[in-house]
């Protein structure tokens, strides 16, 4: 039997009473190894495209929340990324470089040059620390509060505060620069840090009151492109590949990482 | 005119010109055209770490050295590429370019163009396939004191 729109219209409106939430959600975190089959090299390394190879033996993000953001005015791009506004340097992938070393998202400046309402976090669910190798599948809670209010969500974020890379370098080259030894890249992120990807959800009464969300983030060997390994001081007996005392290989390692695959699933 | 000889001049309009510009070529010409730019002067040979041309969505305004006693110039860049893929090199003057790996490997170009439909600032494009790793280009031998280059993923152009 063929169910009348106009009936099934009405079934769906009863789901909302009075007081209701406008949609509950479900949320979790994905993470994995990146393994582009053009990085690929013998014995399990990866190549970068300095011509180094690396290979991981820990590899770990530490995120904080993960937050469903409101773009607000922030959601018109109002600004020449070629041509950041004063006070942003190179901008790419989203972000820009705010002058005191902050990657800052594209709706945040946009939001600044146009004096409008910027972006806001409609629901924010705490996380932890993602093993990349052992591929964490991390469902986050919210408690009770796992309601959105009517909002146009155009990006989901992950905060994140630190990242651990550990593992072995090596040479590509046929007279290699430096021998093969361990690294450890042992990165405290500036606060505010985030990763993120664009989306599109709708919560209203005319959508789904149902939102579950799925971000998987894929980190690998990218994080140490375009690092000079020969130039960086060996600590305890490891390269460190985030010397405080070079602060242009840090911004350098934040630009890679900035440039992260973030995939986000989103299912009503 | 009747609607049929308007429908049908439309359709013929769009089989004519219907195939538009590459994403990359336009993408290149405003870099070409507006910057921001990066100046660098090559190198004249290896010996030191070579001047580089990585940065994303900019020209590179590079200085050609002067190569040998009859005044040709020339000269090394570097290039380092994170992804495996088609690239293609966007110039302003058309100079001859060759391409090599880390191990001297010549890299062949797979098309050069002379030019691109989406503007006239680009007077040479050459498209080849780069792996994960950093390159060599050298320029030259060529009169031309200085030549602005731009480069672009290629992935959507086959």
């Amino acid at each position: 039997m063929r169910t009348p729109l106009p009936l099934l219209l009405l079934c769906f409106g009863c789901t909302l009473g009075p007081g209701d939430p406008f949609a509950t959600l479900s949320a979790r975190v994905q993470a994995s190894l990146s393994q582009p089959a053009g990085r690929s090299a013998a014995d399990g390394f990866q190549r970068l495209s300095t011509d180094y190879q690396v290979r991981f033996t820990a590899l770990r993000l530490d995120a904080t929340a993960l937050e469903l953001v409101d773009l607000g005015s922030g959601a018109t791009l109002a600004f020449d990324p070629a041509r950041p506004p004063p006070g942003y340097g190179l901008c790419h992938n989203g972000h820009c470089h705010r002058d005191d070393g902050a990657l800052v998202d594209y709706a945040v400046i946009s939001a600044e040059v146009t004096g409008g309402g910027g972006p806001s976090a409609v629901a924010s669910l705490p996380a932890q620390e993602l093993d990349v190798l052992a591929g964490t599948d991390l469902p986050l809670s919210c408690g009770e509060g796992c309601t959105l209010p009517s909002a146009t969500v155009g990006q989901v974020r992950l905060r994140i505060r630190g990242l651990v890379a550990e593992g072995v370098v090596r040479d590509g080259r046929a007279q290699p620069r430096i021998p093969e030894q361990p690294f450890r890249l042992q990165a405290l992120l500036p606060e505010g840090s985030e990763l993120s990807t664009p989306t599109a959800i709708e919560v209203s009464r005319h959508a789904s009151p149902r939102v579950d969300v799925a971000l998987t983030v894929q980190l690998g060997a990218s994080l140490l492109d375009g690092l000079p390994l020969e130039q960086l001081p060996t600590v305890g007996g490891a390269l460190d590949a985030y010397p405080p005392s070079m602060p242009d290989l840090q911004k350098q390692v934040r630009v890679n990482l900035a440039e992260t695959g973030l995939d986000v699933v989103v299912e009503r | 005119m009747n609607r049929f000889s308007l429908v049908l001049s439309l359709s013929l309009l769009a089989g004519c010109g219907g195939t538009a510009a590459p994403e990359e070529d336009v993408e290149a010409c405003e870099h070409l055209k507006e910057g921001p730019g990066v100046s660098v002067t090559a190198a004249k040979d290896a010996s030191t770490a070579l001047p580089t041309v990585n940065e994303p969505h900019k020209r590179h305004d590079i200085s050609l050295v002067v190569e040998s006693n009859g005044g040709a110039r020339g000269g090394l860049v570097s290039y380092a590429s994170t992804a495996e893929g088609d690239y293609a090199l966007y110039l302003s003057v058309d100079v001859p370019v060759e391409v090599t790996d880390s191990a001297g490997n010549a890299v062949a170009f797979e098309s050069t163009t002379g030019s691109v439909s989406s503007c006239s600032e680009v007077k040479s494009k050459r498209v080849l396939e780069l792996g994960v790793g950093t390159y060599t280009f050298r320029f030259g031998p060529t009169p031309q004191p200085s030549v602005s280059l731009v480069v672009e993923s290629a992935e959507h152009a086959h």
